[in-house]
């Protein structure tokens, strides 16, 4: 199954595939979204009901905003981890909880301070330590080269391109988060 | 409060996560994880997250098989075990057999067809067999099915897990993916009527008077047995309709196995019928006891072996489909 099939089938509301889903494919990453967040016990099953309410409300809206942009894994630990986080706040809502589509494209004023991004971008490129990891990004970024080109240029298979690509993301994060709690903002 | 402007969506920062973002969407990113204190609490975890499952065996890919129910108990949790002696007691006797609960129960213990906690759900049926009723055995009817057992005038029996009558149809979805599904208990349909969105069902073993429920309700509760019919008539109408297994893939050893497993099905075969008294011959003649096929299964037409391979891949894949694995030992 792909992961647009999984949400498809999720939003029919196919039990045998939401079960095992839910209760079995996901038990390790909502484990560790639970015991990551809440500082005290959180019965699994009660998380997972709860978010489950959470994805079919409303005719399942807040499922059908996933768009295959990344992978499933990946777009439900985002998704759990907001709901976890705004569980534990006691109800006070997390503004990105909203259904609106949330990246306005035509509205936003970064598309004309492309030279900016890079700019920023490029300087924290410049502290990562892993220097394939930052090649990674400005070669898939700044000089917009396909996944099936840079892993040529690698020399590793396609596939691998997913995990190489969300380390780098992930250090990239890292330093820019150093940088933040250094010099601020 | 997330400044508007770094608004940051789950699809878009799930999707920088990935890198899969243009540079100006991870610019904004970046952006909104400089002034916005939770979304840098968000990303601390995520990263976290991944740290903690890492070298864990992590797969988001469910299974498409859903199992067939066949072994399942009807009667699982009522009173006593016999709701679905007490179905098929109430449908021969509707037909008009002569028939009393009793001597079905005697009967069903006597062939090991009803067990300490119930009736197995492919069971059903076996008794009206015995009084010359025709019976089918369904997984996977809807409710046109139903609608036009009913019309053909046959008794119609289903497995529900009646829990869920008393529940809506969301809380019974909850209820199933919590807990599974949970086919608990044999009832006769009485009715249905496709355009209100009503049903009607009758438990001869609880009440005298049939009840009638909404069909989303029904429809859940009906769910639970992949949705099995049993129809009971006294007309011979006998439609083969074996079990959708398209679902069910094989892998290629088992497949290897089919081959095997045809081969075996024509010896046993041929070994009864030459215990029989048949021979080989170019002809078929019953009384000579002659068949052409009373030879050795690599000299068998292909059409012939295509019979028994089909037979045999059906066989292996309604083991899966019925939750067993076949496991090869190293």
């Amino acid at each position: 199954m792909t992961d647009l099939e999984i949400v498809k089938a999720l939003i029919d509301g196919d039990e045998t595939i939401s079960r095992q889903f839910f209760f079995e494919n996901c038990r390790p990453l909502f484990v560790s979204i639970i015991k990551i967040v809440f500082p005290y016990s959180v019965d699994y099953d009660e998380f997972v009901n709860e978010f489950y309410i959470y994805l079919m409300e409303n005719d399942a809206a807040r499922l059908r905003q996933f768009e295959g942009r990344s992978s499933i894994y990946q777009w439900l630990k985002t998704v759990a981890l907001r709901f976890a986080l705004w569980l534990r706040s006691k109800g006070r809502v997390i503004d990105t909880r909203s259904q609106e589509p949330l990246y306005p494209k035509e509205q936003s004023s970064y598309e004309e301070s492309g030279k900016h991004a890079k700019m920023d971008v490029e300087a924290l490129l410049g502290k990562m330590k892993n220097k394939r990891q930052a090649y990674v990004i400005r070669r898939h970024l700044i000089d917009d080269i396909s996944e099936s080109a840079l892993a040529v240029e690698l020399g590793v298979k396609v596939s691998n391109m997913y995990n190489i690509k969300k380390r780098a993301m992930t250090a990239l994060t890292k330093v820019a988060m150093k940088d933040l709690y250094q010099y601020g903002k | 409060m997330v400044n508007k402007k770094h608004n940051i969506s789950d699809e878009l920062l799930a999707a920088y996560m990935d890198g899969n973002t243009t540079l100006e969407e991870t610019q904004m990113v970046l952006d909104a994880v400089a002034e916005n204190a939770e979304l840098r609490e968000l990303m601390q975890l995520s990263i976290k997250v991944d740290e903690e499952l890492k070298g864990k065996e992590l797969c988001l890919k469910p299974s498409t098989i859903r199992t067939l129910p066949m072994l399942k108990r009807a009667a699982k949790n009522t009173v006593d075990n016999l709701c679905a002696i007490k179905c098929e007691g109430y449908a021969l006797r509707s037909l008009g057999i002569d028939v009393s609960d009793e001597m079905l129960e005697q009967e069903a213990k006597k062939h090991n067809w009803l067990r300490e906690d119930g009736m197995p759900l492919h069971n059903m049926g076996f008794l009206s067999g015995l009084y010359n009723s025709y019976t089918t055995r369904r997984f996977y009817r809807s409710l046109d099915d139903i609608a036009k057992a009913l019309k053909a005038g046959k008794v119609t029996i289903t497995v529900i897990d009646n829990t869920e009558l008393n529940l809506l149809p969301l809380q019974a979805r909850r209820q199933d993916i919590k807990s599974g599904y949970n086919p608990n208990h044999a009832i006769v349909i009485k009715s249905l009527d496709l355009k209100a969105k009503i049903i009607e069902l009758f438990d001869p073993g609880s009440s005298d008077t049939p009840k009638t429920y909404p069909l989303d309700i029904f429809s859940e509760a009906w769910n639970d047995s992949a949705n099995y019919l049993v129809t009971i008539t006294n007309h011979a109408n006998y439609e083969p309709q074996p079990q959708n297994l398209s679902d069910v893939k094989l892998e290629e050893e088992l497949i290897e196995l089919r081959e095997a497993i045809a081969e075996n099905a024509h010896e046993i075969w041929a070994q009864a019928h030459k215990q029989e008294g048949w021979t080989y011959g170019p002809k078929r003649d019953d009384e000579m006891k002659i068949d052409p096929n009373m030879r050795p299964y690599p000299l068998l037409p292909e059409s012939v072996k295509k019979d028994y391979r089909r037979m045999a891949i059906s066989t292996i894949k309604l083991v899966k489909k019925s939750g067993w694995d076949l496991v090869k030992r190293k």
